[in-house]
């Protein structure tokens, strides 16, 4: 790309090593994709990439750059699952014709056989799948790009999966389930354990209004706690954190569109 | 030289690896914090000789080019850091390099500690090397490939999409 380019000429045909700290603050910024590719550059870099602290300061960059990072579609037919890439950069000047044929099969290592047991895949939350294995109640947490997974521990119970997220401010991965009587559970990442939550007593049950509710950065926005107590039209929205559950008052225009519908 | 009175310098003189010396302004030298380090420390010694900055792992070619960045940088150091032209005039400053060039480039701005230089360089390297192949990767880096034939098949084969 930039071969032929005039060369100042310092150590004719040298290459010039760069030291591995200099190497990661360029791997930082490659999108995604890239670095996937990377990975098999060399033994030195695999274990920079798949570093959980460098993928954390490689999402801030991409944050705070301009240049949107890479993102993928999973596609999910009767038997297998297929990923599309989608450079979001390209896109406006992608046709469609181009995007055909870029779809790739997928099949996740922890469980290669997948589609013949059934399964779910309930959220999904910057490029994390939260996945339900019908036959064994197993649940996975996926990483479709790097194809890492783990097993989360059983919570126990009949629970409803309702969320899944990322708290940036303790750098952790949660889901969220809820029983249909008073307590939820919200399992984290970083310690890999349940914690059983309360809720006040008058609060029945909680609902999701949006399937794929998920936390919007520190906040799981989308939930709404329906209270048995009042009627229909007093739903009150509830801004979650999984660790402190406060109420605010539903906005009224939702409220009056509400009205109108019913 | 200094034809300041005050114990403030007005130029260093900067001494390439291959032993080229560089008159540099003050205010250009401040874009490197570690001239500027070196100027900080005389003047609180209150000397009003010209001093000299020996650069150990900077060659006089790559020298020249921090320079010219820092000297264009100091012309706009009042304004803010979004300024179009100087942005414009960075993008064209490194498309002139090779790689093996913005590589030095890259060591001599962490070594002169010029923040805005090193980020830029980095940046400019990752958004010309994204698309590359894992080959072109190595050719540009002469890093060897020590992954056997089927190590290296088995990464391509866990992440395929990545590879088309």
């Amino acid at each position: 790309m930039l071969e032929g380019k005039n060369t100042p000429d310092h150590d004719n045909g040298k290459h010039i090593f760069l030291p591995e700290d200099l190497i990661l603050e360029i791997l930082v910024r490659l999108p995604v994709k890239s670095l996937i590719r990377f990975k098999s550059v060399c033994k030195e870099w695999k274990p920079i990439i798949t570093d959980p602290n460098f993928a954390k300061s490689q999402l801030n960059h991409s944050k705070t750059s301009k240049c949107m990072s890479s993102s993928f579609v999973i596609i999910r037919s009767d038997n297998s699952m297929f990923m599309l890439n989608l450079d979001l950069n390209n896109l406006a000047s992608r046709k469609t014709e181009d995007i055909k044929g870029k779809f790739v099969p997928i099949s996740p290592r922890f469980n290669p056989s997948l589609e013949r047991q059934g399964y779910n895949i309930l959220c999904s939350f910057k490029g994390i799948l939260c996945v339900y294995v019908c036959d064994t109640e197993n649940i996975f947490m996926w990483n479709p790009n790097t194809n890492e997974s783990r097993l989360i521990p059983s919570p126990g119970g009949t629970l409803r999966m309702i969320g899944f997220g990322y708290v940036s401010s303790t750098n952790d991965y949660k889901i969220v389930l809820v029983s249909w009587s008073t307590f939820i559970k919200v399992y984290s990442f970083r310690e890999n354990k349940w914690h059983k939550k309360d809720y006040t007593s008058t609060c029945q049950y909680l609902y999701d209004i949006n399937t794929k509710a998920m936390f919007n950065s520190t906040y799981l926005s989308t939930l709404v706690l329906i209270k048995k107590k009042f009627r229909s039209d007093q739903k009150i929205s509830n801004q979650i954190r999984p660790d402190q559950i406060r109420k605010i008052q539903i906005r009224s225009e939702i409220t009056k569109n509400k009205k109108q519908l019913q | 030289m200094a034809s300041s009175s005050s114990s403030s310098l007005s130029r260093v003189v900067v001494k390439s690896s291959d032993n080229n010396l560089f008159v540099v302004n003050k205010k250009v030298a401040s874009q490197s914090q570690l001239l500027k380090q070196c100027i900080d420390n005389m003047e609180e010694k209150g000397t009003n000789d010209v001093i000299l900055i020996p650069l150990s792992n900077v060659t006089s070619n790559i020298l020249t080019l921090v320079l010219e960045y820092c000297e264009k940088h100091a012309d706009f150091a009042d304004d803010d850091n979004n300024n179009q032209e100087l942005k414009q005039w960075d993008h064209e400053f490194l498309k002139k390099f090779d790689y093996a060039t913005l590589n030095s480039l890259t060591m001599a701005a962490d070594y002169m500690v010029t923040k805005s230089l090193l980020n830029l360089c980095c940046q400019f390297i990752a958004d010309s090397i994204k698309d590359l192949t894992v080959q072109q990767i190595r050719q540009i880096f002469d890093i060897k490939n020590d992954f056997t034939p089927q190590e290296e098949a088995d990464i391509k084969n866990e992440n395929a999409w990545a590879f088309r």
